[in-house]
């Protein structure tokens, strides 16, 4: 088996500076399926970890459309009780469960298959009792309140999966009121009934159970189709009905009706505040963000996104906000630790991400512990008109980091962590003598190469030192998926006990199993 | 000129960026002022068609400033139509269009003319632009004319030779690994141009008019020129695989910094000066439009396009590697 890192939880189909997106799959998904075969049951439990959405959609994907053989239930370090207990299906529901609605029910349509861009499956349809078991019980075990939201904000995903898990017979049936049907999967949960019809367009009756905004909904699409704009705006204001789904209605519908008065008057998630507080702004909108709300890479990334658009309002909110959250550091702690950051021009990241790299390093920094210092490779520094500190580091430049790897040894810390995509040309290798040369001479300090970048054409992170493995670091939050993976290499009993007890006390303690 | 090759290029008292080296290739960057201000920019030139065999019309939406495009600019289709490369460097005025109808077929059996989408630009070859520092073969006007250079580039390449002139039978299967070389490197702030060597030997020099410029197109030069010359020369065997490597380093700490600081400087300082060696053997005006001059200059290891705008260089880009 190929040497297994924590890239195999952080993957993004988004591309990098170096690689594109087709080149950065193809070789994550030779990764995924050699960690499966080799190890269903590591492979399954370790999507427990912080990683991306994406990557646990692609795990679970494998894993419900592999059947479980009676031989992966022979793993000597995971209890019995546990494999007989549908651990697998726990884990997914589990990991859907800690994600948006959005990106969970993308997870879950990965099941109905995707083709690229050339019209090639390249993820095969899968469907079996275990997919209907995860489908059906993310989708409607859920209060009331909750499954009229999702019924609302996402009706075409949701009917595109319902249909998917049920096949069309049985939603024919459904549909036209078989009871025998309805029990054998939803049993006596009649609430389900009325979402079923309107997600399938069918004559919206509540037979008993009010569902407001579902009914708001079909005034609304009553109104712009009938172009009532009165009706309309009546409805928006209403305040029951997502952005999004007010914005379909008026471009459909085509009415004429200013965005200010639907931004105002429409529910809008925490992300897309963050997302339109500028556009907002612009059209004399203004928007309450709660700034504390957000994450260390949000934060750092609407603070870059205000300096360079030169829009100062509120800075001082967004640097309070970085600096409460930078309070809260990671468990790990690898002593008295001094950084290289690198903030050459490659940490600029591709198009479809400007900026991660950089953003995720920056992030990262704020929540180790124990830093005395930085070590910064490269950058510019650009001016911030406004707000308590004139200039902020910008990436930009070459990639000379053996200076700072010999300034950062002479300030004798116990850890040296480097961040970086591992892309050195003043000149290649240098580091890695310098590295060399500091061990030869006996110093100890410990080295991790943090790499927030994936090269497609090292099946990994890139390395700047022969026997320092680099970990992928795509999020900032995902420190110790590669703390354990780099812990994998030498001492996978540990990690085994570390990822069933981890199940067992998450799991379990969530799903009342 | 009666000067030196420094001296037409106004490269005397220039500023040089750190030395950036990947594998067997070293870039020594120009920083400095930009050189013009009185020049389209990269995204006010553009490729426009293929009216025939041999022939590439470029539009220069800058209605007040005359635009250079790339000497040697080569461009292969994702549709099907005929690849072309520029003889030599191009001069645009302001606001129009022009049509060089010396232009080379990089493809030699395929049909069709380029039109202004799917297409993939680089620069040609080092060994290419080689074959074109000959003025009679730049002038003439015969589509054909690189085809004998090409297949000569492509003789030895495995799984590319002996299938005609095909340049997109080198790029498109290398396309990765030219991708991957070209990104080792980095643009800096303030950079106009670059000085390139193989294991030490120079091998081009390259000069934009503005930052601006270069940002825009160094990936072209790096890549299409330079990388892909190299990568040839690796897959032949042509070259000795070589990599800089540290100085011996003191088992003083204190001194280790210094030591690798004097061990870059010394190799930037030997670097530049192998080019300052380079002397013009002749020199020959191209064309002239508006305030801009091109014109071909000769070294006694190849040579290049400079354009001047008064007394000032530009642009220039010259390849020099036997």
């Amino acid at each position: 088996m190929k040497e297994i890192d924590a890239s195999v939880l952080q993957f993004v189909p988004k591309g990098g500076f170096y690689n594109t997106t087709d080149e950065q799959l193809r070789i994550i998904q030779e990764l995924w399926l050699d960690f499966f075969k080799n190890d269903r049951l590591l492979f399954a439990l370790s999507s427990i970890l912080p990683g991306t959405a994406y990557s646990k959609g692609r795990i679970a994907h494998m894993l419900l459309s592999n059947p479980l053989a009676e031989d992966d239930q022979t793993k000597a370090l995971v209890p019995k009780e546990l494999l007989l207990d549908d651990f697998e299906t726990k884990t997914i529901m589990f990991n859907l469960s800690k994600e948006t609605t959005t990106r969970s029910l993308k997870n879950l349509l990965m099941l109905t298959g995707a083709k690229d861009q050339e019209g090639k499956l390249f993820l095969r349809r899968v469907n079996n009792a275990r997919t209907r078991k995860v489908i059906l019980s993310y989708l409607f075990d859920r209060s009331q309140k909750s499954l009229e939201d999702l019924a609302v904000k996402y009706k075409s995903k949701m009917r595109r999966l319902v249909q998917h898990a049920l096949g069309k017979q049985n939603v024919h049936k459904l549909l036209s009121d078989d009871a025998k049907t309805f029990r054998r999967f939803f049993g006596d949960d009649k609430k389900v009934y009325p979402v079923l019809l309107h997600l399938f367009n069918r004559p919206y009756a509540s037979s008993g159970y009010s569902y407001p905004k579902i009914e708001t909904y079909y005034e609304m699409r009553q109104a712009a189709k009938d172009r009532d704009f009165e009706g309309f705006t009546k409805a928006v204001s209403k305040r029951e009905i997502p952005y999004e789904v007010v914005l379909g209605f008026r471009n459909t519908y085509r009415l004429n009706i200013p965005l200010k008065g639907l931004l105002e008057k429409s529910v809008l998630s925490t992300r897309q505040k963050l997302q339109m507080e500028s556009a907002a702004r612009e059209k004399g909108v203004e928007l309450e963000l709660d700034y504390q709300k957000y994450d260390l890479y949000e934060l750092w990334k609407v603070f870059y996104f205000k300096v360079l658009n030169k829009d100062y309002e509120n800075i001082q909110l967004v640097l309070d906000a970085l600096k409460l959250k930078s309070q809260e550091k990671i468990e790990f702690d690898f002593g008295e630790t001094v950084v290289i950051f690198d903030c050459s021009e490659s940490m600029k990241g591709s198009e479809k991400r400007p900026l991660h790299p950089f953003l995720t390093g920056l992030a990262t920094i704020s929540t180790l512990r124990n830093v005395t210092h930085v070590e910064y490779v490269g950058g510019k520094h650009i001016k911030v008109e406004e707000g308590p500190q004139d200039k902020a580091i910008f990436p930009s430049g070459s990639t000379n980091l053996w200076r700072a790897l010999i300034r950062a040894i002479l300030r004798n810390p116990e850890t040296i962590v480097v961040i970086s995509d591992g892309y050195e040309n003043v000149i290649k290798g240098l580091f890695g003598e310098v590295y060399n040369h500091f061990r030869d001479l006996g110093f100890n300090f410990k080295m991790l190469h943090l790499n927030p970048v994936f090269a497609s054409e090292v099946g990994g992170a890139r390395k700047l030192a022969e026997d320092v493995k680099p970990m992928v670091l795509t999020d900032y939050k995902f420190l110790e998926t590669d703390c354990m993976f780099k812990m994998l290499q030498s001492d996978r009993g540990q990690v085994e006990r570390f990822l069933v007890s981890k199940y067992q006390n998450l799991i379990t303690q969530e799903t009342g199993g | 000129m009666g000067e030196t090759l420094f001296d037409i290029l106004g490269l005397k008292e220039a500023e040089w960026g750190e030395v950036q080296s990947v594998d067997e290739m070293s870039l020594v960057p120009i920083l400095g002022k930009d050189r013009s201000n009185r020049v389209a920019t990269p995204n006010e030139v553009k490729f426009r068609k293929t009216t025939g065999y041999g022939s590439m019309a470029f539009q220069n939406e800058n209605p007040e400033f005359g635009a250079i495009v790339l000497s040697n600019l080569m461009i292969i289709s994702n549709l099907a139509a005929q690849d072309h490369a520029m003889a030599g460097v191009g001069l645009l005025d302001p606001g129009k269009t022009k049509t060089f109808t010396d232009a080379c077929c990089i493809q030699s059996s395929q049909g069709g003319l380029l039109s202004e989408s799917e297409n993939y630009y680089d620069i040609l070859p080092l060994e290419l632009r080689t074959s074109l520092l000959n003025p009679q073969l730049r002038k003439r006007k015969e589509y054909g004319k690189l085809w004998p250079s090409i297949e000569r580039f492509l003789r030895d390449v495995p799984g590319v030779a002996g299938r005609g002139a095909h340049l997109e039978f080198f790029f498109r299967p290398y396309q990765k690994n030219l991708e991957d070389f070209t990104s080792e490197f980095e643009p800096l702030d303030g950079q106009i141009g670059a000085l390139i060597l193989y294991n030490g030997i120079p091998a081009g020099i390259e000069i934009l008019p503005t930052a601006a410029h270069w940002l825009a197109y160094w990936k072209w030069i790096v890549r299409g020129c330079y990388g892909a010359q190299l990568l040839k020369m690796k897959l032949t065997k042509q070259i000795q695989p070589l990599k800089l490597g540290a100085p011996v380093l003191p088992r003083e700490i204190g001194q280790v910094e210094e030591k690798v600081d004097d061990y870059l400087e010394t190799l930037k300082r030997t670097m530049v000066t192998m080019f300052t060696a380079l002397s013009v053997s002749g020199s020959s005006p191209t064309s002239t439009i508006s305030d801009l001059i091109s014109t071909l200059v000769s070294v006694e290891t190849g040579g290049g396009d400079i354009v001047q705008q008064g007394p000032q260089t530009i642009y220039a880009s010259l390849v020099v590697y036997r």
